[in-house]
């Protein structure tokens, strides 16, 4: 796009604005915590790596040598508690959504900039207490904090540990609040609901589950915590507690926080597609009526968990039924993006290699979570590695590989650097490769009958968990490869461009690094969402 | 120029705009609290629809009347609190001033008589873990008295801080750091929260003391 | 706001206080009336002292949106406790 905002030439950047290390702990500019954000999940999910390598080198022999079992059972519980709450679920709402939202809709900074800076205070506190907590000796209840293991049997630091989710869980909230507060009042005249970025709409229906599940999750984990410290037993077994009812409560929040985690990649995905195939999206209001359709229906699919909990054969039923309905927006995403790239003029980038590994393996994760949802099918897999495997290739294979191809397209906006294209695609090959091998042998090995959570096991899966701790070594590097080469561009990189992909949207715009109020002046915004002239869309086909 | 403008935060253009965005936050805010109580209420009505005798028994031994009488403290509290948002629109910082601080005492009255109530129930030895022996015969009313101690406890950090919050509103009126009517949405936010710590006892007292006697 | 507006509804909600522990304490097989006044308090209170009314629709769909989620949340749990064989 060519039309520029000629004032955010001539003011400064919002890095070069201010200097010291002072101006960005009390900032409140938007695009400045959103990094404050890069930093801080970028450092977690190393943490959280740090653990799956643990686990994955343990597996690689029948025997456990590597860890006591109870050492095994900290380590899975690090990773999950970690990556959940600490990687996962702030990363792209708080990164990319802090920094991208006020810019694609015109604002000139986030509704309550206090508040976001908080929140982001609130999650170095509750990742601290954690860290301490898994310091100090960690907990085994995995991250699920089933009672009453995790009430009356566990003795590690249970109630550390969720004290820094529950910490963690307000950041989520108030980063919630913020996006839902900054989408309805403070687009710029002209940006209607149908003109914005399907990024915004994703991760509005994510803010909408942020503020909606947390408090549930908040008040659960209170009530385990006062019932391991001060025995005011609420699922207490022997008073006739339900273990079941906690389930009902912890997975009201967990299963709408695996959208919590998808959705934003979705999101970003949208962005990716277009962007690479320089046209409008196919179906453009399908595609945002799908984010809020997943939003609404994911929280009615929460019991497909407890299938061989215990759970009412009727209600089962129902939450089998209702876990396929969620499939049919997820696959409506799918097709149109699909459908989006279909005869285009491709420009082929690191970043759009990620959304193709998104497309991938999603629909794998997808359709396997459709075996889960079947009543009969999921006695079988059940608690095996199937659905390990399920849940990696779309937390991992989809959700991650969202947020390094969100990263890898906006890092030119974010920083005013480009990085190698070469290095970036051979990082986004090695990732799709390490990431298969890694996890596809794990279908099968929940197949043939291997529980999750045991840290030894009979030497015929020795085959497959070798593999799968190959590939884990593959994966490893692949993700160190990004950290290098971006923070080598900070330095060495060229300047980038106002619109390196020639990219349509606000974003693209203004400057690279935006100016701190974003825009000069307030934007009137006279065009749609991914408009691109047709010589762009038809260039060379 | 309307004078709200000069109260106007970075990312807004109007008054208007800035008025009605805080109104959302704030209302999001409360909506996230229902769903926190709501967590709460879940457990209370499926342990009542499980183990309705053992429910029954624990409900037969709550101090009904005595929370009732709560109840009207902090009825009265909002009540105050609304003539107090309605005089802050008018600017009348002393009537303000006043009616903040009667709004404390009935919070502060609210958390004595509560704090007098769990007493009275340790010395009955209905507490859980501990005081004499308890009276109730059925593990389940057990469950229920846990259920009632963490409600009626979680309620009352929400009055503390909601107390906490009001003195520090007359404080900073007092120091003269809060020009009225200009900033009367402040107050009005204060008035918000005390409002819905209100409904939620006002679903919660029937929920713990009243329905399931009939068992 | 009157004065004497806010006076009636206060009065109001003493009211419903009353009839719902009175009726709950005195006519235990009842006592699910008492919950129908709560409602009634609740409602009276959101609208008349929180003032829910003079708001935009948008704030008022997120003030009952957390209640929708809360039915969701109580139909889903209470049925599979109901239906357990």
């Amino acid at each position: 796009m060519s039309q520029k905002n000629p004032a955010a030439d001539r003011a400064p950047s919002y890095l070069a604005d201010e200097h010291g290390l002072r101006t960005w702990l009390l900032t409140t500019d938007h695009k400045r915590i959103a990094i404050l954000y890069l930093i801080s999940v970028t450092a977690f999910f190393f943490l959280g790596s740090l653990a799956a390598s643990l686990v994955r080198i343990e597996l690689v022999t029948p025997e456990g040598d590597l860890l006591s079992p109870d050492g095994y059972n900290r380590a899975f519980t690090l990773h999950g508690v970690v990556m959940v709450w600490f990687f996962l679920i702030p990363s792209i709402p708080a990164v990319f959504g802090n920094f991208l939202i006020p810019i694609m809709i015109g604002a000139r900074d986030m509704a309550f900039p206090k508040l976001n800076l908080f929140s982001w205070y609130l999650l170095v506190g509750g990742g601290s207490f954690t860290l301490y907590a898994l310091l100090a000796g960690g907990v085994a209840t995995g991250w699920t904090f089933y009672t009453p293991l995790s009430t009356m049997f566990s003795n590690g630091h249970v109630v550390a540990v969720i004290l820094g989710v529950f910490i963690v869980g307000f950041s989520s909230i108030l980063t919630g609040l913020n996006i839902i507060v900054t989408i309805h009042r403070l687009r710029a005249p002209g940006m209607t609901w149908f003109r914005m970025p399907l990024f915004c709409w994703s991760l509005y229906a994510t803010s909408v589950i942020l503020v909606l599940a947390t408090p549930v999750l908040a008040i659960t984990l209170l009530l385990v915590a006062a019932e391991h410290l001060f025995g005011i037993g609420v699922f207490d077994p022997r008073l006739g507690g339900d273990p079941l009812l906690f389930q009902h409560l912890f997975w009201f929040y967990s299963h709408p926080a695996v959208y919590i985690m998808i959705l934003p990649a979705m999101g970003v995905m949208s962005e990716l597609v277009t962007a690479a195939a320089h046209k409008r999206i196919f179906g453009y209001s399908f595609v945002a009526y799908s984010s809020l359709a997943i939003a609404v229906i994911g929280f009615m699919v929460w019991g497909h968990h407890m299938f061989v909990a215990g759970q009412s054969m009727y209600a089962s039923m129902v939450f089998s039924l209702l876990s396929f309905l969620v499939a049919i927006p997820s696959a409506i995403k799918v097709y149109n993006w699909t459908a989006t790239l279909y005869k285009s003029n491709l420009t082929i980038d690191a970043h759009f290699l990620y959304a193709l590994t998104f497309i991938g393996l999603f629909v794998i994760g997808g359709i396997t979570g459709l075996f889960l949802a079947l009543l009969a099918a999921d006695v079988h897999v059940h608690d095996t590695y199937f659905v390990v495997a399920h849940f990696h290739y779309i937390m991992v294979g989809a959700a991650v590989a969202g947020f390094f191809g969100g990263l890898h397209f906006w890092w030119p906006k974010m920083t005013g650097r480009m990085y190698s294209q070469l290095w970036g695609k051979i990082a986004a090959v090695m990732i799709f490769c390490g990431f298969n091998l890694t996890f596809f042998p794990q279908f099968l090995l929940g197949y043939l009958g291997m529980p999750r959570r045991y840290h030894s096991y009979p030497e015929d899966f020795q085959f497959l968990h070798v593999l799968s701790s190959t590939g884990a070594a593959v994966l490893a590097v692949g993700y160190v490869m990004p950290f290098f080469y971006l923070l080598w561009s900070l330095r060495y990189g060229p300047q980038a461009e106002d619109d390196p992909w020639d990219a349509a949207g606000l974003e693209w715009r203004t400057s690279s690094p935006p100016p701190t109020h974003n825009f000069l002046e307030t934007p009137i915004v006279d065009f749609d969402a991914y408009e691109y002239p047709p010589e762009a869309t038809h260039g060379r086909s | 120029m309307d004078v709200r403008e000069q109260y106007l935060a970075e990312p807004y253009q109007t008054a208007a705009q800035q008025r009605e965005a805080t109104f959302l936050g704030m209302w999001v805010f409360l909506a996230t609290e229902i769903m926190m109580f709501g967590g709460l209420f879940l457990v209370i009505y499926y342990y009542r629809l499980q183990h309705p005798v053992g429910v029954g028994e624990a409900v037969h031994h709550l101090h009904s009347i005595l929370a009732a009488f709560n109840s009207a403290l902090l009825l009265t509290g909002s009540l105050c609190m609304s003539l107090m948002v309605q005089a802050s629109r008018l600017g009348d910082y002393r009537r303000v001033q006043r009616l903040l601080l009667l709004t404390a005492f009935f919070g502060l009255a609210f958390l004595a008589v509560k704090g007098f109530e769990y007493g009275w129930e340790y010395r009955e030895g209905l507490l859980p873990g501990m005081g004499p022996e308890s009276p109730l015969k059925e593990p389940a009313a057990r469950l229920f008295m846990n259920i009632y101690l963490f409600a009626t406890g979680l309620h009352a950090v929400h009055v503390t801080l909601g107390v906490t919050i009001i003195l520090g509103m007359v404080v900073r009126i007092h120091f003269a750091h809060m020009k009225l009517p200009e900033r009367a949405i402040t107050l009005e936010m204060v008035g918000l929260y005390w409002h819905l710590i209100d409904v939620i006892w006002i679903v919660l007292y029937p929920s713990l003391y009243l329905v399931g006697r009939a068992v | 706001m009157k004065t004497r507006k806010l006076l009636l509804i206060y009065a109001g909600l003493l009211m419903l206080l009353a009839i719902g522990a009175t009726v709950a304490i005195q006519f235990p097989q009842w006592a699910m009336l008492a919950l129908v006044c709560a409602a009634g308090q609740a409602i009276l209170l959101l609208f008349g002292l929180a003032e829910l009314g003079t708001h935009t629709p948008l704030v008022r769909f997120f003030a009952f949106g957390a209640g929708f989620w809360l039915v969701l949340m109580f139909t889903l749990s209470i049925a599979d406790l109901l239906t357990r064989g």
